[in-house]
């Protein structure tokens, strides 16, 4: 275990801060600020984000030949919270690059990844997921979205709610049942789908949170079979590879510290009680424990697969924190964020946060879910003096 | 920061899991000190200058948290903290002899006084002619016949000093507090009386939060907090092996949510646990500030294990009270584990004034 800092870890950092403040970066932050400030609530972060991947900052972990730098997972990691940190909104960039893509360069073809990769890893591109349907959330292998033959290729059909970001998007990691088997994790599969294609409707189900749901109608889809990743009908266990992917937590726990730190900077030691002063400690430390967390589950996408109890426990941890500090920091700040003088933006980003909170606990799996995803990796026959995990240190 | 498991401390850990597998349990730490000794376990992180192998905190962590794995009295972390205080103490130093006996695997210690001490509030020692007089009793956990307390005192200016004295000065308390099991080191105390200033080997600091100019007391928390994190493993381990082998309703008892999840919590809640407590080790044995990160991941995990042994008593059903379930003794030795160095609250207050204070100084620092 090294809790330190690598060199290329800190080299990254310092020119990711570098880049945020070129002009290009610089302009484009302050443009979403300005559209922030006036009240949009989903402002178009595309620009921004292209102009952070000018740089090949924007997926450093992916090859070169794919718009990336080739660096480490826990290099791209510190790249993530650089940016983050300096104001980049992260979901577009989560949903593109670190859930579609990374599943790609996983999974895909080489003539899928050469397709789609550079121009996902150069911000042309954006990509976003669609597995949750109207009757169909935690027990996803009971999907219904189908995908039939159609010459060359397949029509899909079906609808797809709860995603984020599908207006911002161009392609979707649909899954969809092209066949039933035994058991319904078999004859599903998973299409890229280009959400600009005849047939597809896309719309918003507004919500709490400032980033809207939103619903993708596919009406007999026309897609190529290349769209196709991996075998047909044998999805469901690319889909549990993915899933683990979604669940590093490193989005999570940079929203934790952000409120957290935002909820911090009203206090003082003078003007906090000792009651407030132990929550203060309590919370800062889960928090710092969600960054670990987080980092844990990414030291081990360099070595192999991530194992699926390590990234239950990251995104459970990560997102109740982060829930937990944003209903914190409400009481803590009191009616309309105004009892401790909070720095008008500091207000505002708790505020959205606050909203934000319960979709943390849902999204990438929910925290029920992720429970019995650790209560089933209980070592249980032999657990008594079973090396199991029991002796990580 | 990369976190994949080391393999020195995996097999460090392997090497006093099996080496301890043979002490007995219960609350005479006589087996568990000659387990430990017999695989050289004191020398593992004390210094060479000692006879040690200085492998430092993050190897001295590991041995705690596999006494605690076995709920296995603790007669580690008081010998490492008079250990840390003489690391380079020649023949003369007071307390030189106990440090190197401590390194050998001969002298336990036991630690006491550090709750009131660090909290503030203790009466100070008043000044006597050969060094202080002792106002009030500390009570120390009677793990060994033999004994040395480590006592911290708040001397008259405010200072907190660490005083070895011998076996000789403390008596089990008339009242056991578990007469009926006996699992659990009883407490005992050290009378109040004199501490020559030739039993002072070192100085905690002063001030709130304690400046502990040597690391003293975030390396000893730092133990502590390991010697709590293998508890809450070694409990939820038996849980799950209970539940996981009782049947009711016709089906396994961990097979109910209700049973499986407040369990997966606490396993991620130690996770956590193991990182924060590994992270301030690292943090130590790097050269780098710790003293926020030692006194967060003892409150962390002091609450974190209090909630795991309760879980795990639970989810034995009755059994889980009878001295026949291994899991009693974990409930028992907890509480005085938990507290031993100050309740969490305590410390989170502490904690959140070092937060508070290094983000003003942050604020500072970028203005200027
Ligand atoms: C912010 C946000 C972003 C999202 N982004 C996407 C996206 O990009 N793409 C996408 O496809 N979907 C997305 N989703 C949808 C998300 O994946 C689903 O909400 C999730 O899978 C849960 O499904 P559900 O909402 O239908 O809840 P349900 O499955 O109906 O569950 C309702 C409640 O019951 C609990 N529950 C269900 N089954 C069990 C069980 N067996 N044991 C114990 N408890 C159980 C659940 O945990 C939950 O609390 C997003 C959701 C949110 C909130």
């Amino acid at each position: 275990m090294n809790f330190g800092e690598s060199d290329a870890e800190r080299g990254l950092r310092a020119e990711v801060r570098e880049v945020l403040r070129t002009p290009p970066v610089r302009g484009a932050l302050d443009e979403l600020a300005r559209a922030m400030a006036a009240g949009e609530r989903e402002p178009d972060v595309r620009p921004l984000y292209r102009a952070i991947a000018a740089h090949r900052l924007f997926a450093a972990s992916w090859p070169e030949e794919y718009g990336g730098r080739g660096v480490s997972h826990l290099e791209a990691a510190a790249v993530i919270e650089e940016l983050v940190r300096g104001g980049m909104p992260d979901m577009l960039q989560v949903l593109s690059v670190q859930i579609v893509g990374l599943f790609l360069l996983e999974a895909g073809s080489p003539a899928q990844k050469a397709r789609y990769l550079p121009a996902l890893a150069s911000g042309e591109m954006f990509a976003t997921v669609l597995y949750t349907e109207p009757e169909v959330g935690s027990d996803l292998a009971s999907l219904r979205a189908t995908a039939v033959r159609d010459g060359e290729g397949y029509r899909l059909s079906g609808t797809k709610v709860f995603g984020l970001k599908s207006g911002m998007s161009d392609i979707g990691l649909c899954a969809v049942r092209t066949g039933t088997g035994t058991t319904k994790y078999e004859g599903i599969s998973l299409f890229l789908v280009d959400l600009h294609a005849d047939g597809v409707t896309r719309g918003n189900i507004a919500s709490l949170a400032d980033e809207q749901y939103d619903r993708v109608e596919l009406d007999g889809v026309w897609v190529g079979a290349d769209t196709l990743l991996g075998a047909e009908g044998e999805g469901w266990s690319l889909l549990t590879r993915c899933l683990a992917i979604e669940r590093t937590g490193l989005d999570y726990s940079l929203k934790a510290a952000r409120w957290y730190d935002a909820t911090l900077s009203g206090l003082t030691a003078g003007t906090a009680d000792d009651a407030l002063l132990e929550e203060a400690g309590r919370y800062g430390a889960a928090v710092d424990a969600a960054r670990l967390l987080a980092w844990n589950s990414i030291s081990q996408l360099g070595r192999g697969p991530l194992d699926p109890t390590s990234a239950a426990i990251a995104k459970y941890h990560t997102s109740e924190t982060a829930q937990q500090v944003a209903y914190w920091a409400a009481l803590v700040h009191g009616h309309g964020y105004g009892l401790r003088g909070l720095a008008p933006g500091k207000a505002a980003v708790l505020e959205a946060g606050y909203r934000e909170g319960p979709g943390l606990t849902l999204s990438a799996g929910t925290s029920e879910m992720m429970l019995e995803l650790v209560a089933s990796s209980f070592d249980r026959p032999d657990v008594i003096g079973g090396a199991g995990d029991g002796s990580r240190v | 920061m990369d976190l994949a498991s080391d393999p020195v401390l995996e097999r460090i850990a392997g090497t006093v899991r099996d080496g301890l597998s043979a002490a007995a349990a219960g609350p005479d730490g006589s087996a568990t000190l000659a387990a430990l000794a017999d695989l050289d376990g004191f020398a593992f992180a004390a210094s060479m200058e000692l006879g040690g192998f200085d492998l430092g905190l993050s190897c001295g962590v590991t041995i705690a948290v596999e006494l605690g794995r076995r709920a296995l009295p603790d007669v580690y972390t008081g010998g490492m903290l008079v250990a840390d205080a003489l690391p380079e103490a020649g023949d003369e130093a007071p307390g030189a002899d106990v440090a190197a006996a401590v390194v050998a695997g001969k002298q336990v210690v036991v630690a006491a006084g550090l709750d009131r001490a660090t909290a503030g509030d203790a009466a100070p020692a008043e000044p006597s002619p050969g060094g202080w007089r002792l106002p009030e009793v500390l009570t120390v956990d009677d793990v060994h016949p033999d004994a040395a307390v480590c006592a911290a005192f708040r001397a008259g200016d405010g200072e907190v000093l660490l005083a070895v004295l011998p076996a000789t000065l403390w008596r089990p308390l008339a009242r056991p507090a578990f007469p009926w099991s006996g699992h659990a080191p009883s407490p005992a105390a050290v009378a109040p009386g004199e501490i020559a200033s030739g039993q002072v080997i070192g100085s905690l600091g002063a001030g709130r939060p304690l400046t502990d100019p040597a690391g003293l007391l975030a390396r000893h928390r730092v133990r502590q907090a390991g010697y709590l994190l293998g508890l809450g493993l070694g409990a939820h381990a038996l849980a799950v092996a209970h539940a996981a082998g009782r049947r009711q309703f016709d089906r396994y008892v961990l097979d109910n949510q209700a049973v499986a999840f407040p369990l997966a919590k606490a396993k991620i809640d130690l996770e956590a646990a193991r990182l924060l407590v590994y992270r301030a080790a690292w943090l130590a044995d790097a050269g780098e500030p710790f003293a926020r990160e030692a006194a967060e991941a003892l409150a962390w995990t002091a609450e974190v294990t209090l909630r795991t042994v309760r879980t795990s008593v639970q989810a034995h059903g009755a059994r889980g009270l009878t001295v026949a379930a291994p899991v009693h003794r974990f409930f028992e030795v907890v509480r005085a584990a938990a507290t031993r160095l100050g309740p969490p609250g305590a410390l989170w207050r502490e904690s959140a004034l070092r937060r508070l204070a290094e983000d003003h100084t942050a604020v500072a620092e970028r203005q200027s």
